[in-house]
């Protein structure tokens, strides 16, 4: 009974005790280093790169695009991005021109010293600005998106008060531990290797074959050790490996390329910015009659994941609610600013930002309790989703919610009494919010994720997964699945290193569909070869397969309760008579899930996961400096794997939210990141963090392993919202922008007050039904 | 022109007079240091444009004490603020130095940065700078060819990370006068979260409680303006009132024409306006708290 229990994360010891080889840890013999020259402007043409003297250019080996053998692009979701910018930049810090040589500190200063000289083209740095010119040159947008339920015009005209709001978020970095890193070197026989920090080993292995045109069993691609990721390593590996391998081939040897704090800040991919604007019809009991949603993102120079991720937010923009009408329009737009990519809730976070924010300002309007309003709104078994799909069981919205708000005491923080001079300000909010785990729609039928699961001569489990282990817990929880199908001790069961030369194409590492999706592979496999190694037994011992069971580390006999043979035994002998016991498998997606893709609707996740985070906060007055002070979550992620690394994705999603919330933002100047520091660039550190206590609400998932659903993006969804919601509730400041620093606190309450002397002198500013507030 | 480690001469002199002697000779070609914590930091920021030499100060014994002299406390340049924040004389004598101590960095910073780098670095959100211009301290600078001179704390900034020390000097020690009986001081700073953050606005308060009123005022800001500042017409108006949270709010139109904050990465200068006067408003009820413990 593996499962549900916190068993110890296989990848534990070695990193306590510091043995764990991350990527910097490796260096080849006679490898070389790499840097990157980069864009100095935000967009416009080259005309010139050159070698000034003072460096001894002949000791280094240099690449432009013109290197590349194969397409000069990394394909994502388009073929837009480039490897190396090939004349004309879109973004500062656009990689141009790739260095190498056999110092460090040499490479980085020559790359310094290479000149450009830029013809600069005009620039649109900002969403507001991509907005106003409708397009920006040299860059490509994905399509718009439209959802569409019910008589949009009849639910508003039906509604009593009519209530309307904009939403904006900033960029969000990553700051996982361990910065972007590749090695790269090329095999005598044309095959080339790379390994580094990865969430998706077959996205940088589909990267490089189109790179210098190799078929896949020509390009080998290994995951290291992953120290973080967070989506920040979905995407952009692709790139840096591409790079390395690049100089390489150029170079004859191995190239290593780790990038230190500020490059990884200032060239990699971050959360996307966004606005949401939402217009909600309520009738006088608090039950929404409409809503009408308008979202926009900033994609940044080039498209990479933003169709997903303009995807996957508008299908959550509706929120845990039900409308009788709703339509949901989402765009993305182009800026001459670096891609922004993927990044844990992606496109969720901002969204839910703004309607959970939102729902708690209709409820002030119409003097209703947060909790209450939402209790009456929310979705249930048998209703149906802005797209249109019915939900069926595991839904817990209502659970999660009374599971939150009883355990927070939510009620009676939020009736304390008024402070005393210099007390702190308190206030309570919350959030409630949903995350489709997997690939939207029938993407995981495509996908078909591949797992391998071989039992080795000596009787342990190997399972061969592209999935990787950046610190959630795969290397922990597939073998506490397969242990639990097997009925096996989970230590017989290990995870093989993500080699594309070993472990079939299990899909990406992101979306929350390890455990749910490929974890369900791993069941499946786990319960076959268990039944393999029962009808060996039997033809060896006579009787049928039935007859016997695996228990720990032998099969019993089920007649006399007495083990007739341990498992490694018994693996040597099969191994003996049928040569490798491996076995390969498919994910088969419930063919009951129907999706149209062109028009978003039907079925556009196999099951959603709920949740409610609720905050309290304690605001400075003479600071406003704000505090969280306490957090209290619920998550039904359906069948709890592994309670410790669960309660641990919580905490570290709140914690990420909480920067989100109230810390982190990327500063620009000219297209330029002013900030790509710890110094500057702001996270929470332990002191910033309250309590958090992460409590599970588990309503199984029927198609997930044991139950399980998914878990990794959906905590990050709640903990901001709440914090705004707290604030407001403490001080009645609007807000209506993250993250909410002391100085944008102090901007709304002076534009409140100076609205207020405004109105003064206009009594018909009251809203009234049909007017924007 | 960039340079390599390698390439770069490092002097590690064990007396004082070595240090002296070295500084004569590089003049500006040598970069003092002590602790390195900013140092280094700029180095790593800017490889291409660091100093061809450094001279070390962190050997020298004799700049890192902390001794008690008849009238004053003698603080050597290159005593860290782990030091700072765990001195019995500091404590008892100047708690607003300890406090600001305990802001700064982490606990690894603390031990190895000083306060002389503090102060000679020169940043106006230097964490010890309030302190030393409330207190007030003596600045000792010391040379080879003329000897040893006292600068008035509040004579040392000449402008934005602009100090009258010379290119043959060193600084060595801060004198800070022995605050007459009932004196109380206290540190506020307000940055970007709880801990290992550069401030937005800093403050310290010093005065002498005679019965329940303000004597002997100081007041001194960081954070908003090119360096640390007293605030004398704040202080005339605090001097002789009685310390209490109204108060703060009743000087704020003088006190934010003293202050002349900026916006800039960190914060805006609306928001360190308003913060300031919170700051006092922080210090004042503190300092109402301790007048009322102590006449209980």
């Amino acid at each position: 009974m593996s499962v549900g229990e916190s068993v110890a994360r296989k990848d534990g010891p070695d990193k306590v005790r510091g043995l764990t080889r991350y990527i910097d840890d490796h260096n080849p013999a006679g490898c070389w280093f790499g840097a990157t020259v980069r864009s100095a402007i935000p967009h416009g043409r080259i005309k010139n790169i050159s070698f000034p003297k003072g460096t001894r250019w002949d000791r280094f080996v240099m690449a432009t695009a013109k290197a590349i053998p194969g397409r000069n692009c990394v394909p994502f979701l388009t073929e837009d991005l480039v490897l190396l910018a090939d004349g004309y930049v879109r973004y500062v810090n656009e990689p141009i021109l790739l260095i190498a040589g056999p110092n460090h500190d040499e490479v980085e200063r020559a790359a310094r010293a290479v000149e450009i000289d830029y013809e600069p083209l005009p620039a649109i740095l900002t969403l507001d600005e991509a907005i106003a010119a409708g397009t920006t040159d040299g860059c490509q947008v994905p399509r718009p998106l439209h959802i569409r339920r019910g008589d949009i015009e009849e639910g508003f005209a039906r509604a009593d008060t009519i209530v309307e709001g904009t939403y904006r978020v900033g960029h969000q970095e990553h700051v996982y531990l361990e910065t972007n890193g590749f090695i790269a070197w090329w095999e005598p026989d044309g095959r080339v290797v790379v390994k580094g920090s990865m969430q998706c080993p077959y996205y940088v292995q589909r990267a490089l074959k189109m790179l210098f045109a190799l078929p896949g069993e020509k390009v080998e691609v290994i995951a290291t050790p992953t120290g973080g990721a967070f989506g920040g390593k979905e995407d952009f590996p692709s790139v840096l490996a591409g790079h390395a391998a690049l100089l390489s081939r150029e170079v004859g040897r191995p190239v290593k390329m780790v990038y230190n704090r500020t490059e990884d800040f200032t060239s990699t991919t971050k959360r996307h910015p966004a606005r949401v604007h939402y217009r909600t019809g309520v009738d006088k009991e608090g039950t929404f009659t409409a809503c009408s949603v308008d979202f926009v993102l900033d994609g940044g120079a080039f498209i990479t994941m933003s169709p997903v991720v303009l995807s996957r937010g508008v299908i959550h923009a509706s929120g845990p609610y039900h409308y009788p009408a709703i339509e949901i329009h989402g765009r993305c737009y182009a800026t001459h600013t670096p891609p922004n990519g993927a990044f844990r809730g992606f496109g969720v976070p901002q969204v839910f930002f703004g309607i959970e924010r939102h729902v708690d300002r209709i409820a002030a309007r119409l003097g209703m309790d947060p909790v209450e309003i939402r209790r009456r709104n929310l979705l249930k078994p048998g209703m149906r989703t802005a797209t249109g799909q019915l939900l069926r069981d595991g839904v817990s919205a209502a659970e999660v919610l009374a599971d939150a708000v009883d355990r927070s005491g939510y009620r009676e923080r939020s009736k304390r009494p008024a402070p005393g001079p210099g007390e702190p300000r308190r206030g309570v909010g919350l959030a409630l919010y949903m995350h489709g785990a997997g690939f939207t729609g029938s993407g995981e039928a495509r996908m078909k994720s591949l797992v391998g699961m071989r039992l080795t001569r000596s009787g342990r489990v190997e399972i061969l997964t592209a999935s990787t282990d950046m610190g959630q817990g795969t290397r922990t929880v597939f073998p506490q699945i397969a242990a639990r199908a097997m009925n096996i001790d989970v230590d017989q069961v290990f995870v093989a290193e993500p080699d594309t030369a070993r472990v079939p194409d299990s899909g990406p590492t992101v979306a929350s569909r390890t455990v749910t999706i490929v974890g369900r592979v791993v069941q499946q496999l786990a319960e076959t070869l268990a039944r393999r190694i029962l009808r060996f037994v039997a033809e060896e011992q006579g009787g049928g397969p039935d007859g016997y069971a695996l228990q720990g580390t032998h099969v019993l006999s089920r007649e006399h309760g007495t083990p007739v043979g341990t498992l490694a035994d018994i693996a040597a002998r099969m191994t003996e008579a049928s040569g490798d016991v491996y076995l390969e498998q498919g994910y088969t997606l419930n063919p009951d899930i129907r999706w149209n893709e062109e028009t978003h609707e039907g079925d556009a996740y196999p099951v959603y996961a709920w949740g409610c985070t609720v905050v309290e906060v304690a605001l400075d007055p003479d600071t406003l400096e704000v505090q969280t002070t306490q957090v209290t979550a619920s998550h039904d992620i359906g069948t709890v794997v592994n309670p410790v690394l669960a309660e641990g994705q919580v905490e570290g999603g709140v914690a990420q939210s909480i920067g989100y919330g109230l810390y982190e933002e990327v500063h620009w100047h000219e297209g330029r990141m002013l900030n790509p520091g710890f110094t500057n660039y702001v996270i929470p550190t332990s002191v910033d963090l309250p309590d958090i206590d992460a409590g599970f609400v588990e309503n199984p998932f029927p198609d997930g392993p044991f139950g399980a659903k998914g878990l990794g993006e959906l905590p990050i969804h709640g903990a901001a919202p709440a914090i705004a919601n707290a604030i407001a509730q403490a001080t009645g400041i609007d807000v209506c922008e993250l993250p909410v620093t002391p100085e944008r606190l102090l901007a709304a309450s002076n534009a409140a007050a100076q609205g207020a002397r405004d109105d003064r002198h206009d009594p018909a500013s009251e809203t009234k039904k049909g007017e924007a507030t | 022109m960039a340079r390599s480690l390698a390439e770069i001469r490092f002097y590690t002199p064990k007396t004082l007079e070595e240090a002296l002697a070295i500084r004569a000779a590089e003049r500006s070609d040598a970069m003092p240091m002590a602790g390195g914590t900013d140092v280094m930091v700029w180095r790593r920021a800017a490889p291409d444009e660091g100093p061809a030499a450094y001279l070390s100060l962190w050997g020298l014994r004799e700049l890192k004490q902390i001794t008690k002299r008849q009238s004053c406390i003698e603080i050597g340049a290159t005593a860290t603020f782990a030091q700072l924040a765990r001195s019995p004389l500091l404590r008892e004598n100047f708690p607003a130095l300890v406090e600001a101590a305990r802001h700064v960095g982490a606990a690894q910073i603390q031990n190895r940065a000083t306060i002389g780098g503090n102060v000679v670095n020169g940043s106006p959100a230097g964490d010890s700078l309030p302190v030393l211009a409330v207190a007030p301290a003596m600045v000792v600078l010391t040379s080879k060819g003329r000897g040893t001179r006292r600068v008035p704390f509040g004579a040392f900034y000449t402008g934005y990370r602009q100090t009258v020390l010379e290119d043959d000097e060193l600084l060595v020690s801060f004198e800070l006068p022995l605050p007459p009986p009932g004196t109380w001081s206290g540190f506020e700073k307000v940055g970007s979260r709880r801990a290992q953050t550069i401030s937005k606005v800093m403050a310290a308060l010093q005065a002498r409680l005679d019965g329940d009123t303000l004597h002997g005022v100081a007041l001194a800001y960081g954070s908003v303006a090119p360096t640390v500042i007293r605030l004398p017409r704040t202080e005339a108006l605090l001097e002789g009132c009685s310390p209490s949270e109204r108060l703060a709010d009743d000087v704020s139109g003088t006190l934010n024409q003293e202050i002349a904050p900026i916006d800039d990465l960190r914060s805006t200068a609306a928001y360190r306006r308003f913060a300031a006067v919170g700051l006092l408003r922080r210090l004042l009820r503190r300092c109402a708290a301790a007048q009322g413990r102590a006449a209980a």
